[in-house]
């Protein structure tokens, strides 16, 4: 809203009117005021935020549940690919393990969790997952992609389960729990899980 | 862990989720599938089962890859659902405004559908604010879908003229609102009337949005904004956009003008 700064985009000023915490008419008048090129989008949004949430309650029409339909099929289609060429965390072992282990701070038999598909993707965060991805020099969304995928029969049966180990093939834990399990501090686990150093 | 939103503030903060929202995700994430969509089923916000959209969007976004089973396609569904009936129907308004409508709605629909796989592909913040509010999003939608339609539609050029029979000027310039101060107070016609303003020619909308929040057609203090001003028009124009609204929204809350 300074004068000095440069001009903003209608969508950079949507974004600032619609996180603003009053919408009533001094506040779209300010932001008509320094913006008068964006007025009219301003005031539909301010109209729209003062119209109350409708929900339409009849049936779908089967026009609009192929609408729907149709858009699952696109967002499945949309998602990142596993690379069809055999099994990138299958890598991590040797050297590559040691590295990674290293640098990420954390014993080997975590990198091991991973190779053995026992974490669940959506509970590592993503600068780990990036850490992941430059070890193995994919991009991290082919990361995420294998973690998903069941785990490759020799490894499933080539590694024991002692006394904390879980026998059920195709089990996974978050991240946090491999973490603990694997003896990691409370400090180092808050560090990894809140994302960097 | 819920994983954090990254979208910044403009004072550099992080956007975060509402009070109603970060709680129940602890307690969503944690369901089995078939009690989550149980409950994203659930279309009464007054339930208290009912999990609002933010935790649904969440929850694909957090499991992006889980997205070959069935359940999460249930719970997309689910929400895309939600998305299309967030926006007004083609039929609601009975009149001409009714395949423009329709166009909105696809628009903002397959705008949403485009967004959520585009972040699935690629994580990015562009549905953030979708997890701070997600009506108002959907909202937002609106006003790039309408702006386009409009502008092909043509709308507006046939409507904003100056001729017709305006009020008288001087006694109109400073009025504030058109409506008794009692009645709008009433939440209930409050609500009723900005959901017929939406079916309104979008001049014609703005106008009523306007002088309902006070604005004042015409001032003679150039500091001051005013409608005429901010909508880039005369105040004749204006005060034409008032009257014709009036008009259809008379027609609408006294029908046979026998009350």
């Amino acid at each position: 809203m300074t004068s000095n700064t440069p001009p903003l985009t209608l969508e950079a000023v949507l974004d600032l009117f619609q996180m603003e915490e009053i919408h009533d008419g001094d506040v779209l008048a300010r932001y008509v005021q320094a913006h008068p090129q964006f007025a009219l989008q301003l005031i539909d949004l301010s109209r729209l935020i003062a119209t109350p949430d409708v929900e339409d309650e009849s049936p779908l029409s089967a026009t609009e549940q192929s609408r729907i339909d149709a858009a699952w099929i696109a967002h499945k289609a949309a998602g990142p690919q596993v690379p069809p060429a055999g099994d990138p965390l299958a890598l991590l072992t040797g050297e590559r393990s040691k590295t990674l282990a290293l640098k990420l701070g954390v014993p080997r038999q975590v990198i091991t969790c991973f190779r053995e598909r026992k974490v669940e993707a959506s509970s590592v965060p993503g600068h780990v997952l990036q850490e992941f991805a430059e070890a193995l020099e994919i991009p991290a969304a082919h990361v995420i992609a294998a973690m998903r995928q069941p785990p490759p029969i020799p490894m499933a049966m080539g590694r024991s389960y002692k006394s904390d180990g879980k026998p059920g093939s195709g089990e996974q834990d978050t991240f946090e729990q491999i973490l603990r399990d694997a003896g990691v501090s409370e400090a180092d686990r808050a560090r990894l899980i809140a994302g960097g150093d | 862990m819920i994983v954090p939103l990254t979208k910044h503030k403009k004072d550099g903060t992080l956007y975060l989720r509402p009070d109603n929202v970060e709680p129940l995700l602890h307690i969503i994430v944690d369901l089995p599938h078939d009690a989550l969509l149980e409950r994203a089923r659930i279309r009464d916000r007054k339930d208290p089962k009912y999990v609002p959209s933010e935790c649904l969007l969440y929850c694909i976004r957090a499991s992006r890859q889980d997205n070959s089973d069935a359940w999460f396609e249930r719970l997309y569904k689910i929400l895309i659902e939600r998305v299309m009936r967030a926006v007004p129907r083609a039929e609601a308004s009975g009149n001409s405004a009714s395949l423009p409508n329709e166009r909105i709605r696809n628009a903002v629909f397959d705008r949403f559908v485009e967004l959520i796989a585009k972040d699935r592909k690629e994580p990015n913040d562009k549905l953030d604010f979708f997890e701070v509010r997600f009506d108002l999003a959907i909202k937002r939608l609106r006003i790039d879908a309408q702006e386009r339609v409009w502008r092909e539609e043509n709308r507006s050029a046939s409507i904003d003229d100056e001729s017709g029979s305006a009020g008288d000027d001087a006694a109109e310039a400073t009025s504030a609102s058109p409506f008794d101060t009692d009645i709008f107070s009433d939440p209930l016609f409050r609500e009723r009337l900005y959901v017929a303003i939406d079916a309104l020619p979008p001049e014609q909308s703005r106008t009523m949005h306007l002088l309902l929040l006070g604005w004042q057609t015409h001032s003679s203090d150039p500091a001051v904004m005013t409608i005429a001003k901010a909508m880039g028009c005369s105040d004749r124009s204006v005060r034409n956009y008032r009257d014709r609204a009036m008009t259809t929204l008379g027609a609408l809350f006294n029908p046979g003008d026998d009350q």
